[in-house]
């Protein structure tokens, strides 16, 4: 009886000491605290725009006690950009370099960011604005352990900026380092990766697009570590988002995923398109005779050889810039035309070239009449109907349009053209 | 006291040899309560017999002369005895010691001194249990309790080699055919009963393994009356241990029961971050129905949860000011938190019945299943920056491999960095409260986490058979066999543990290799059900089956003689193991969903042994064994995460060995000298580790594998006095390989192309345990019982894993063939040489019906703490700069002073 008491204590002390300890607690789970920044008092905010008026092309310290706001517009989540992000306000945009991997984890796009500069470094290489840390040589990325130093978040993340529509010929310095967005482009190499480790500039593959304003192509760089690197570039005419850069004069770009390459239809892929909306755009005139030339008006491209209440015989070019039909089957050419005061089927004839120099007198070159549908006159907007440029295949192809006119009433006519497009399909 | 007495008596006493013949009888009692002990096995000589249920023996038929006698009893000391026969029967009376206080007190420290170390390499943690084997051998004892705890591998041979029984059934696991004895942890007093072999010696419970062989008797009948309760105190890897064991022994009904349950838990203090939170069961019914029959029921379990340590390099451990820094843990919420948990619960059942078909025969069957879960948590991150604070890159040295920073900033950013590691935990620890503010922020954005804790669970099911047949074909002739099947199933898959404050997660592997854009099929892990949302609980990333089938015959014959004994057996093994994918993997289509190729082998092996009795005190024998093994399933698939394949030309591996010993016994002085030699050929051996830069397991597949183990095992005890004892226990080995095998480096992810190499090893020193070990010990114990008992141990020539891809071709420089960076890249890491103390006291009680003892144990008194125990070379390489410099070992310092408080309570 006894020692069964002592089992029943044993048991007891057992069971106490057990239920003493209880398991294990589960953690609770952080709070989460939207950051605030302040900037300390003594500090002066200065925005982008002082910061590139300031850089050299050579780094240069910072040693004011200074800060910049921006909004992250650009991160390395997809691969593209490694150790660095941009971020802009609204007066430019700025790209930071930090020894840092996975970055959009910490600054998330839309994240409202403010950088104390006293002690970094800035530069204007190349001209595109940077900021970073002193290197040997050029700048370097702001080492790790400083980062939290210098980098501080202000908000949860909001909003990225809406990208500024630009196309090749309106990028300017100021657009440095922002969001842009590129409509109606077209990739040359289209069909081809977009990083390619065999054609790597910088660790970057350059693939040129180009749009219809122009016949400047953009590079847009892409790394052979972003995980869209084997997608292939888009056929046809779409839009691309992303961050304008420099380099020297040339007009450079990248984007932040693949989700910034949209609106692609190869089926509509744009040749060239001129609207004469607002002047005469790419195209040039050439006057070969007579002191009347193709001009702008709000009706689109225009001539007529009446001046003064005189007629003047002329003889004048409106030439388009050079275009490479080599990627295009089934290329159709069109255009709007409108005449008055001449007689139907004269003053106007439309020509390609492939061996016009693209300045200077057409008379050089040799031009092959294209038969198409004109405008019979009293200003009936008259559509030319679709003309095959497939047979042509040449990369330095132009298309022109030809006035001519004589001294009298009836052999001068005035032409208004507009709504020049040429499509086909990518092949 | 008076046994002692009679040892001096008879020491010295003759052994001459007579004629005539004499008798010897006795009686066997529990030294502490004067109880009877049956089933007790007394041999002397050649003969045996058990004692009854009063304990009495008698064995007649003796020669004359001086004789040595032997009583086995479960759960008791060995005892032995000389004794002179005559014409006068001869009269024992033994006492039996429990197995001592001292012994389970020092398998307590060897259950928490052994750290739970988590490695960079998935399923290979650092574990000794296998050699947890006792035997009444002073080498053997010593090597597993003391030696143990400094990773000390008896004969250099890893787990697979030492096979666990628990009632006849094995217990290695079916995949990496290693033993886990964490799945009875806590349960010491209910899993007491072992027999054991050491090396290759006969063994009657089964064909036995390489380097040894134990079974656990879990029967109920055979575990001792008793009620008791026990409280450990420690500040090792638990703080406390509570355990409770109540046994009724064969009651007048033929029933026996015993239950036992524990409880482990906390902190234990010693290496920060870690914990323990483990309960225990365990329930043994038996029931006699007749003379003949009897069945018996064991089910138990141990459902346990431990933080882990992990291994750092020894630049972090210098900047922390430890040498036991654990990066696995970090705060959250101001409270400890670590990612690496074990959390398993694998109950057993088996079901025996013990048939003595008569006196000479007994045919025992047991039937088991073993099921449940075995989970290991850990971090997982994509797209994201590595959150182990002791990443590389992280670091102050990582500074240097900045390129284009001015050399004053990199002094200046190596300063500012250290200065972080010391005085900001969340620099040098996880910051769980970023990856919770990271996560959560994403999650704003409608993104998945980038941060992540998942489970990766390996739940084993298993049937297990086991006939057993022990047979006295005469008085000198044995003969044991047996048959074990095991039908096996090993589940492994990961499941979401927690998404750290995120909404949820895809399963794709955003660094698999797309060689069609983004959206390429490739990234999917499942690519049946692709851009899966992973929610907690869900299973991911990949999901397989194991499937192994095993069936083992065997049968060995013992013959004893007066002057010579042998033994010789055999066996003869089929083995069939294949996969299952649950997923189709991206990258591999045709080669993950579904059943794999089925892989068969036969194998055998025969062994034998004989013992040469130059007389009562000096015996030699010699074993010798050839066998060959399928390999096991765990090194055969060479990423079984994503795919069937195998590694290339797959065949069993063989072996060789034979063992010569020298054994003197003597009253005073008992020794043995043993040299050995073991063989092996066409070992398959697979590492896999996490590359961060590649975000993906890279696979190290070796085949072709020779190796030697050889040396000489050297253990002596002196009874100086009655009271006074020493020990003396030496092992110096030579474990190295002796081919240069074929390495297949495989990339779970696809981002690269498998290759195959050469791994120019041949003469490299096999690693992870001291090639060289020893221990000299003094023991007290105090007539009042009390004991008091110390050992110095030495240990050396202990080597780090070796990375395989440095010992390649493609390692070497380009320059030069005398490059001198050459020996840097292939010379193996050696460890210091080192020193410990251990000491432990206590004291028994007997207060009316009730026993009670106290000890305490302190190891490493010395508080040595720079003890490197065991390491591994990181398995990245930088093949541009082939510096070593970058990717230094992580190595594991033993313990300092600690220290194992038990008290025990029983009646």
């Amino acid at each position: 009886m006894k020692t069964f008491k002592l089992k029943i204590i044993g048991l007891f002390i057992l069971l106490a000491v057990i239920s003493l300890s209880s398991c294990k607690k589960d953690i609770e789970t952080p709070p989460f605290i939207e950051p605030t920044f302040t900037m300390p008092t003594g500090a002066t905010l200065k925005t982008i725009a002082d910061f590139k008026a300031f850089a050299g092309t050579t780094s240069k310290v910072i040693d004011s006690n200074c800060y910049i706001r921006g909004i992250v517009v650009a991160t390395d989540e997809s691969g593209n950009y490694y150790k660095d992000i941009v971020m802009q306000d609204t007066t430019g945009g700025i790209d930071i370099k930090l020894e840092k991997y996975s970055i959009y984890n910490d600054y998330p796009l839309g994240q409202v960011l403010y950088i104390n500069c006293k002690g970094l470094y800035l530069s204007n290489a190349n001209g595109t604005c940077s900021l970073g840390y002193k290197g040997g040589t050029g700048l370097v990325t702001i080492p790790t352990i400083q980062i939290n130093a210098h980098v501080f978040r202000d908000k949860f993340p909001g909003a990225v900026p809406a990208p500024v529509v630009l196309n090749s010929t309106t990028c300017t310095d100021r657009y440095i380092n922002t969001l842009v967005v590129f409509n109606y482009v077209n990739f040359a190499d289209a069909g081809s990766v977009f990083a390619d480790p065999l054609n790597v500039l910088g660790g970057m593959t350059p693939r040129n697009f180009s749009d219809t304003m122009s016949t400047t192509a953009i590079i847009m760089r892409s790394s052979t570590y972003a995980n869209f690197k084997n997608n292939l570039l888009p056929k046809g005419n779409g839009n691309v988002r992303g961050i304008l850069t420099k380099y020297n004069t040339s007009w450079q770009f990248c984007i932040r995923d693949i989700n910034d390459v949209y609106g692609f239809a190869p089926d509509l892929s744009i040749i060239l398109k001129e609207s004469f909306a607002a002047s005469l755009g790419s195209f040039t005139q050439q006057s070969v005779i007579g002191d009347q030339v193709w001009a702008w008006s709000s009706y689109g491209a225009t001539v007529s050889g009446y001046a003064s209440s005189v007629y003047n015989a002329n003889e004048d070019w409106l030439i388009s810039p050079v275009l490479d039909l080599t990627h295009h089957t089934n290329i159709k050419f069109s255009f709007q035309s409108a005449m008055n005061y001449g007689t139907a089927g004269q003053g106007m004839k439309v020509y390609y070239s492939t061996d016009y120099s693209g300045t200077g007198s057409p008379a050089s070159a040799t031009w092959t009449e294209l038969t198409c549908t004109l405008s019979a006159g009293g200003w009936a907007w008259t559509s030319s109907g679709d003309i095959d440029l497939s047979a042509i295949n040449s990369t330095h192809a132009y298309v022109a349009f030809k006035y001519v006119s004589g001294t009298v009433s009836s052999d001068v006519s005035t032409w208004e053209l507009k709504n020049v497009l040429i499509k086909g399909t990518h092949n | 006291m008076k046994q002692i007495t009679s040892f001096l008596l008879f020491l010295f006493l003759g052994a001459g040899l007579m004629a005539q013949q004499g008798k010897i009888t006795g009686n066997v009692t529990d030294q502490v309560t004067g109880k009877a002990i049956s089933e007790a096995i007394v041999r002397v000589g050649t003969q045996q017999v058990t004692s009854d249920a009063n304990g009495y023996y008698e064995i007649g038929g003796l020669n004359y002369g001086e004789q040595t006698v032997t009583i086995i009893a479960i759960g008791f000391e060995n005892y032995e005895t000389t004794v002179t026969v005559s014409a006068t029967p001869v009269k024992i009376k033994a006492e039996l010691a429990s197995k001592s206080a001292a012994e389970n007190d020092r398998k307590g420290i060897t259950e928490v001194n052994l750290a739970d170390l988590s490695t960079e390499d998935e399923g290979k943690d650092q574990s000794v249990s296998g050699l947890l084997h006792s035997s009444g051998d002073v080498f053997t004892s010593t090597a597993s309790y003391t030696l143990g705890a400094l990773y000390f591998k008896v004969r250099g041979y890893d787990g697979e080699n030492f096979a666990t029984y628990m009632n006849g059934i094995n217990v290695n696991d079916a995949e990496n055919g290693r033993a886990s004895w964490s799945e009875w942890g806590g349960l010491n007093d209910a899993t007491r009963n072992k027999e054991s072999i050491n090396g290759i010696s006969a063994s009657r419970f089964s064909f036995g393994s390489l380097g040894g062989s134990t079974n656990i008797i879990t029967r109920a009948s055979l575990q001792r009356k008793q009620t008791k309760f026990t409280y450990s105190f420690s500040n090792k890897t638990y703080t406390n241990r509570a355990m409770f064991t109540y046994s009724t022994g064969l009651m007048k009904n033929g029933w026996a029961f015993t239950v036992s349950g524990s409880r482990r838990w906390g902190e234990g203090g010693y290496v920060k971050g870690v914990f323990y939170d483990a309960w225990a069961y365990f329930f043994s019914a038996e029931k006699k129905i007749n003379n003949q029959h009897s069945i018996g029921f064991t089910a138990y379990g141990s459902p346990t949860k431990r933080g882990q340590q992990g291994g750092s390099t020894q630049e972090v451990y210098d900047l922390t000011g430890s040498n036991y820094y654990n990066p696995n843990w970090g705060y959250q919420n101001g409270e400890v938190r670590n990612a690496k948990v074990k959390n398993f619960h694998e109950p057993m059942m088996i079901l025996t019945h013990y048939w003595d078909i008569n006196e000479k025969t007994k045919l025992t069957s047991s039937l088991a299943y073993t099921f449940g879960f075995n989970g290991a948590t850990a971090l997982n991150w994509y797209n994201a920056s590595d959150p182990r604070p002791d990443y590389y890159r992280n670091l102050p040295s990582y500074q240097n491999y900045i390129t284009g920073q001015e050399a004053g900033l990199t002094a200046y950013n190596i300063n500012l960095t250290t200065l972080a590691w010391q005085t900001d935990p969340k620099k040098s620890q996880i910051d769980w409260d970023r990856l919770y503010y990271t996560n959560k922020t994403l999650a704003l954005q409608g993104k998945q986490s980038s941060y992540i804790v998942e489970d990766r669970r390996n739940d084993q099911q298993q049937l297990s058979l086991n006939i057993l047949l022990n047979s006295e074909l005469s008085s000198n002739v044995k003969f044991d066999g047996g048959f074990e099947f095991r039908k096996f199933k090993g589940h492994h898959f990961k499941t979401m543990d927690d998404l750290l404050g995120g909404t949820y997660w895809v399963d794709i592997d955003n660094f698999a290799y797309r060689d069609n854009g983004i959206d390429a099929i490739q990234i999917q892990n499942d690519a049946n059900n692709p851009n899966r949302i992973i929610k907690v609980g869900d299973v991911f990333g990949y999901d397989y089956d194991i499937y192994s089938n095993t069936g083992l015959v065997w049968g060995q014959v013992q013959v004893t003689n007066d002057k010579i004994d042998y033994f010789a057996a055999a066996n003869l093994n089929a083995t069939s193991f294949w996969r299952n994918g649950n997923m189709r993997n991206g990258i591999n289509l045709n080669n993950s969903f579904g059943e794999s190729t089925k892989y068969n082998f036969g194998d055998g092996g025969i062994k034998a042994g004989i013992t040469y009795k130059i007389n009562g005190r000096n015996f030699i024998t010699a074993n010798s064994q050839a066998s060959s093994r399928a390999p096991s399933v765990y090194n055969s698939f060479v990423s079984p995460r994503t795919r069937n394949t195998v590694t290339a030309d797959i065949k069993s591996d063989k072996f060789w060995t034979a063992d010569i010993s020298y054994i003197l016994r003597t009253p005073i002085f008992k020794a043995r000298l043993t040299a050995y030699q073991t063989m092996m050929w066409d070992q398959n051996e697979i590492n896999s580790f996490y590359d961060d830069n590649l975000a993906t397991f890279v696979n190290f597949a070796m085949s072709g594998i020779n190796k030697v183990h050889q040396g000489i095992e050297f253990g002596a005890e002196i009874k100086a006095s009655s009271t006074v004892s020493f020990t003396a226990v030496a092992a110096i080995g030579s474990f190295y390989y002796t081919s240069n095998p074929k390495v297949n480096i495989s990339y779970d992810n696809g981002s690269q192309p498998d290759v195959t190499e050469t791994v120019y090893i041949k003469n490299f020193l096999i690693n992870g345990t001291p090639q060289t070990a020893g221990s000299i010990g003094i023991n007290y114990r105090h007539p009042k019982n009390w004991f008091f008992n110390a050992n110095v141990n030495y240990f050396g020539d202990n080597y780090a894993d070796f990375n395989p891809e440095r010992r390649t071709i493609s390692a070497m420089p380009y320059s030069l063939p005398n490059d001198p960076r050459i020996p840097g890249i292939i010379n193996q890491t050696k460890f210091d040489d080192g020193f410990t103390l251990d000491a432990s006291i206590g004291k028994s009680w007997q207060v009316k019906k009730v026993y009670v003892n106290l000890n305490l144990s302190v190891s490493n008194v010395l508080d040595n703490t720079s003890l490197i125990t065991g390491g591994y070379e990181q398995m990245r390489f930088d093949f541009d700069t082939k510096s070593v410099s970058e990717f230094i070992p992580k190595v594991y310092y033993g313990f300092g002073r600690t220290f194992f408080l038990n008290l025990g309570i029983r009646f």
